[in-house]
């Protein structure tokens, strides 16, 4: 694993609004960043990142089925008790899902640890599965990269394979939402719906805020035609919490991802798979905080459940420096987890994000950051395999 | 190789109009009780079978549930409701399966067979299938073509905006990476 500085394509932003990549910088900085990237041998690849991911998402699926029957652990999750039955039937019905990201820490050497499971409304999709794609192909059409140079991208054949998959068990009309603000969001269900065009399967866009409640409590397009099934970028423990949640389980929409990945995207499940596979290599040891006003020790983390894009973490380095994230998860219940510090190369620190279809590992994407945690603002950064 | 073979776009970015030339797809749907029913429609034999074991795989959990098989007899024929044996805990009660569905999608030129579940006979006459709701239920009338409208009843809007405030506070729903 390395890091090789080359230059950005001259013409890299024109090629990614040219793509319908809108959302490339954040305030005036390269969010894609293609002055450098990284460089991983094939066994690193296959022995270090493909397999753990396989076997990490087999251990999390193999929880699910005693998660949503279990009370106790359903409270401990912090999902409302008005949801359990909805998710347990989903579960029980096998509702499919499509797709999962996991983030590893990795070093080159030693074995990827596990940070946590983005498993309901994961992204950087579009930057891993295709943007970085056309970036290998250009850089090697040009000569800039060795045409023998590969890349763990998997994903965009594998998510159209999901959703022709996935498509016949599909409600219709089929519908894409994420917040209409976010244009991050957007494109990425834009992305998305391209995939499922590409597979046959025909989605349209709406914007979460637009979804309309009918009397008869089913939920309805701009045209009052009532959805069958949602793709939601769009967390569901908002969804729970919102002012339309209580009508969800008896509404007859069908989620993409489905309600039972709510025990999956949340980072309870980190101590949960810490019970059952402990020592595992790939694990960091992880408890549920039952003090979360506790003084934290030096050498632990502690998370809320819920925590996006990196809010309210707060580390407690083995120096005894402390490294707190702002946020809005104040209330909410919180675990702790073994610190292991992210890498550090010339970029900053990074973090891979390896990613599920389905149940098949499928690629990966990088993000750098400045700092130990990882937020919105990091930047992607593509990769190779030598 | 460890990528994929092509990656590209179709409606996102510049080419927008491509995506009405998928729509210029004829998509129609038919049920058939019989394997024999199917083969004679002209869906290859083994569009049939695995339209068939599909469905048939599928029926106990997709079927309805009732807690009775009075309540059951109720929408379906008595004599189809069973006990289901699927269903985790308490017993229920759910119509047997009364054929299977098969989708044809024509494009290009090309046509091609999916399978699209159980569907289960009701005592109006009307099928019910779990993936489509209410379906055609005439045994020799052929292909019937499914525009999405069919699928679903009208929505009757009562208000929106009533999803989106991420817990009150608004922003962001997709999840980057994250590290600590």
């Amino acid at each position: 694993m390395k890091r090789i500085a080359i230059d950005p394509r001259p013409d890299w932003q024109a090629t990614a609004e040219r793509y319908g990549f809108r959302f490339h910088s954040v305030h005036g900085e390269p969010y894609w960043d293609e002055s450098a990237y990284y460089a991983f041998s094939l066994s690193q690849i296959e022995r270090d990142i493909e397999a753990p991911t396989r076997e990490l998402h087999q251990m999390a699926m193999s929880l699910v089925e005693e998660i949503v029957a279990s009370e106790e652990l359903l409270t401990k999750l912090a999902i409302p008790r008005h949801y359990w039955n909805w998710i347990a039937e989903s579960w029980r019905h096998r509702q499919p899902h499509l797709y999962g990201r996991m983030d590893l820490v990795y070093d080159g050497v030693g074995p990827a640890k596990l940070y946590e499971l983005n498993y309901d409304t994961p992204t950087s999709i579009y930057e891993a599965a295709f943007f970085q794609w056309i970036w290998l192909e250009e850089q090697q059409r040009r000569g800039v990269l060795d045409a023998a140079l590969d890349q763990y991208n998997q994903l965009q054949e594998l998510l159209i394979l999901g959703f022709a998959t996935i498509g016949k068990y599909l409600r219709r009309p089929f519908y894409f939402a994420a917040v209409r603000g976010s244009l991050e969001d957007q494109g990425t269900i834009e992305y998305l719906r391209d995939c499922a065009v590409q597979a046959g399967v025909h989605g349209e866009l709406i914007a979460i805020e637009d979804i309309g409640l009918s009397r008869r409590g089913s939920f309805t397009d701009l045209h009052d035609k009532v959805i069958g099934s949602l793709f939601k970028l769009y967390p569901l423990e908002h969804l729970f919490t919102d002012d339309y949640g209580p009508h969800l389980p008896r509404s007859g929409l069908q989620l993409i991802e489905p309600p039972w990945k709510a025990v999956l995207s949340n980072k309870g499940i980190m101590p949960l798979l810490w019970q059952r596979y402990r020592g595992h290599p790939n694990l960091l040891p992880a408890y549920f905080d039952e003090q979360p006003g506790d003084a934290l020790p030096a050498g632990w983390v502690r998370k809320p459940l819920f925590s996006r894009e990196g809010a309210n973490v707060h580390i407690a380095l083995p120096s005894g420096e402390h490294v707190r994230s702002p946020g809005r998860y104040t209330q909410c219940p919180v675990i702790r987890q073994a610190f292991h510090p992210l890498p550090r190369f010339a970029g900053g620190y990074p973090l891979i994000g390896s990613w599920v279809v389905g149940d098949t590992p499928a690629g990966m994407g990088m993000r750098e950051d400045a700092t130990l945690i990882t937020r919105d603002t990091s930047r992607f950064v593509p990769h190779v395999i030598e | 190789m460890k990528r994929s073979r092509t990656a590209s776009l179709v409606v996102m970015g510049l080419s927008p109009l491509l995506l009405t030339a998928c729509d210029d797809a004829q998509k129609s749907q038919q049920a058939f009780t019989t394997l024999g029913n199917c083969i004679a429609a002209g869906v290859p034999e083994s569009s049939c079978e695995r339209a068939y074991a599909q469905a048939a795989a599928q029926a106990p959990a997709l079927a309805p549930h009732y807690v009775t098989r009075g309540q059951c007899a109720q929408d379906y024929d008595e004599d189809s409701c069973q006990e289901n044996v699927a269903a985790a805990g308490s017993p229920v009660w759910s119509p047997a399966m009364n054929g299977f569905l098969i989708g044809r999608v024509i494009q290009g030129g090309a046509t091609g067979y999916y399978p699209a579940g159980p569907v289960f006979r009701k005592r109006d006459d009307t099928n019910y299938s779990p993936h489509y709701g209410s379906v055609y239920a005439g045994g020799t009338g052929g292909w019937r073509s499914v525009p999405s409208e069919e699928a679903v009843g009208d929505g009757d809007t009562v208000g929106r905006g009533g999803f989106g405030r991420g817990g009150g506070e608004g922003g962001e729903g997709g999840e980057g990476g994250h590290g600590g």
